[in-house]
């Protein structure tokens, strides 16, 4: 048979619990966080997003002719003010706008009337700073389009960053030619590194709560599934562990109002109802529980019959007083009674001093001769001294007898009865003190194993015929 | 378990909905517009920035043709109707028979796609793809039609022209 390894309900119980709230509670939360963290970013960047539109219109119209230094000047009173914000102008070339002074010398050459504007615009040449990237070239490509995206510097710095494609318009054109689509990109940057930590500090804040609330529930609920389910469920398995080993004054405490308490109730009615039935047992023989348990109809069986009777026990129940003479019946009939039910017989019942018992089965005839000679011997030793010196006479008979439950309504016994019962009483009765007399019967199944005396005729009580008798000695097992 | 056919066939058929109306190609420019009036009367040969540096020949449909006209606040406005299609072809060069690209205004008030009332499409011939541009490119550069500008007749009483750089005119 597969061997199933044994796995406490409490284990069970436990990671059910951690499992639900790790898998609710967890995939909750992560949604959440998830779906927060998603709309903080989109409204940071929609945020943006409309701050360089803004921006990008105000540029625009800096970017009128001879307005170029103004719009240089923002973005730098921009960029000092403000040290989450900076805005630049590249050229679509990628370097940075008014880093020389190639487009006004471009401008000039198409419009000479326009040098003494430009007149101060030397002294603004500040930087060689370039950029081209990916998103830069979707910003000068073909179609020009906006660029808006995040990124992380060295010293781990996070931005949105928009590219903004500044076109060549039509009204442009006559200063800056048609040659080209877009004349430059607007850098719009706005910093998002505190924003981000505070994500984080809240991903990592809102972790921390999902474990210790699936930790501390987790202690809550096990405690109570402890206190309420596990430990009444090994309360009644305790119980009913030592019913099973025979010990029946256990009882379930459960003082709970529930299914568990009820349970409980209902499991101590069973061990009170199991006991009574235990306690009966004892005055039932084992096959009159059997036949109980199967049919109540008579049938005809074939078994072998053990009677035992005490020899000369009137007399000495004469002699001796009341209590004596039951404490050593009682002593007596044990004896035997143990060694018949070792034997695997059954003790039908005991009438007075006499006990009538029954083999059935596999080796019924030895088993009965060896019952039989066990208890004249423990009987023999010290001349009988441990039992006020009575013997026993034992008669054993084997053959077919109907069996069945005899009586009236009120009261039955399932017993045996028959002419071979007669027989083996009478068997009994002739057995002198310390014999074994087996009917032919029972030798005829045990021969060659029993070591016997006779045949002897024996006139019993009731008979016309002589039955033939043998008197036992010993059998090998 | 056994999920019945029926259920399967029609989840099937809802997702191959589902995703055939999210990958749909764009059809908006019509095929036939070569029997369609001209804004211009002659081809556009010069440059001008955003349309390819060769020759344009401009379109435009009949019902672009009943375009309102009204006066506000001393200050002329030209208003295509709906369903106006103005179609740009764009040349390579001068001597190309062939466009290359056609530059599409539509007139849609009430579509999500559009700017300034108008859907700016543009359709690459050699491959049939139709685009959208519902960014600033084509809006931003079209309003300068609203002011004045270095084409045409350079709309030298800043009428609100509706973007349109070349408008409708019986005679051109």
């Amino acid at each position: 048979m597969k061997k199933t390894r044994f796995i406490p309900i409490n284990s069970k119980v436990n990671a059910i619990i951690i499992a639900a709230l790790v898998l609710g509670i967890g995939s909750i939360s992560f949604y959440l966080t998830t779906e927060i963290t998603t709309t903080i970013d989109k409204l940071l960047a929609d945020n943006l997003s409309q701050q360089s539109e803004i921006l990008f219109s105000a540029i625009e119209n800096f970017m009128l002719p001879g307005e170029a230094k103004l719009a240089v000047g923002f973005f730098e009173t921009m960029t000092r003010s403000n040290t989450d914000y900076s805005i630049y102008l590249f050229r679509r070339n990628g370097e940075l706008a008014f880093s020389d002074a190639a487009t006004l010398n471009q401008v000039i050459e198409a419009n000479p009337a326009l040098a003494p504007m430009f007149d101060t615009m030397a002294d603004r040449i500040t930087s060689e700073e370039t950029v081209v990237n990916a998103y830069f070239n979707t910003a000068v490509g073909a179609p020009p389009l906006s660029a808006f995206f995040e990124e992380t510097d060295a010293d781990g710095r996070t931005y949105f960053r928009a590219y903004k494609p500044l076109i060549n318009l039509p009204k442009c054109t006559g200063c800056h030619g048609t040659d080209h689509t877009v004349r430059g990109v607007v850098d719009i940057r706005g910093e998002i590194t505190a924003s981000r930590q505070k994500q984080r500090l809240a991903v990592y804040i809102a972790g921390g709560l999902i474990v210790g609330m699936v930790a501390v529930l987790a202690v809550i609920i096990s405690g109570f599934m402890r206190r309420t389910v596990i430990k009444p469920v090994k309360v009644v398995g305790e119980v009913c562990e030592k019913v099973t080993a025979g010990s029946f004054d256990q009882r379930v405490t459960i003082k709970s109002r529930d299914e568990i308490g009820r349970l409980g109730s209902t499991v101590n009615k069973m061990v009170e109802g199991l006991h009574e039935r235990f306690e009966l047992s004892k005055y039932v023989s084992a096959s009159t529980i059997n036949s109980l348990r199967d049919t109540k109809e008579g049938r005809v069986v074939s078994i072998t019959m053990l009677f035992s009777d005490i020899r000369g026990f009137t007399s000495y129940s004469e002699q001796a007083s009341p209590r004596e003479v039951v404490e050593n019946l009682n002593g007596i009939l044990n004896v035997q009674t143990e060694i018949i039910l070792n034997s695997g017989g059954d003790i039908d019942k005991y009438v007075g001093d006499e006990i009538v018992a029954m083999f059935t089965g596999v080796d019924q005839h030895v088993r009965a001769c060896k019952s039989a000679l066990e208890i004249q011997k423990v009987f023999a030793a010290d001349g009988g001294a441990a039992f006020g010196g009575l013997r026993l006479g034992i008669g054993i008979n084997t053959g077919e007898v109907i069996l069945g439950m005899i009586g009236s309504k009120r009261r039955a016994d399932f017993t045996f009865i028959g002419d071979n019962v007669n027989t083996a009483s009478r068997l009994c009765d002739a057995a002198k003190p310390g014999e074994v007399l087996l009917a032919d019967s029972t030798y005829s199944e045990v021969a060659g194993k029993a070591k016997v005396k006779g045949p002897y005729r024996l006139k019993a009580k009731g008979k016309e015929k002589y039955v033939k008798v043998y008197l036992l000695e010993g059998i090998d097992v | 378990m056994r999920i019945p056919l029926s259920i399967v066939l029609v989840t099937a058929l809802v997702l191959a909905a589902g995703c055939g109306g999210r990958n749909a190609p764009t059809h908006l420019v019509p095929a036939e517009y070569l029997g369609w009036a001209s804004t211009v009367d002659a081809p556009l040969v010069y440059q001008i920035p955003g349309h390819t540096m060769g020759m344009r020949k401009i379109y435009i449909n009949e019902t672009g043709t009943n375009l309102k006209t009204t006066e506000r606040a001393g200050r002329v406005i030209h208003e295509y109707p709906e369903g106006t299609i103005i179609l740009k072809e764009n040349y390579p060069t001068v001597e190309s028979t062939a466009p290359a690209v056609l530059s599409v205004m539509i007139k849609a008030h009430n579509d999500m796609r559009s700017r300034g009332g108008w859907i700016w499409v543009a359709k690459d011939l050699a491959t049939g793809n139709e685009r959208i541009f519902s960014d600033e490119f084509c809006f931003t550069c079209h309003q300068n039609a609203n002011e004045g500008h270095p084409y045409g007749d350079g709309n030298p009483t800043r009428e609100f022209r509706d973007f349109v750089y070349y408008p409708w005119r019986v005679n051109p």
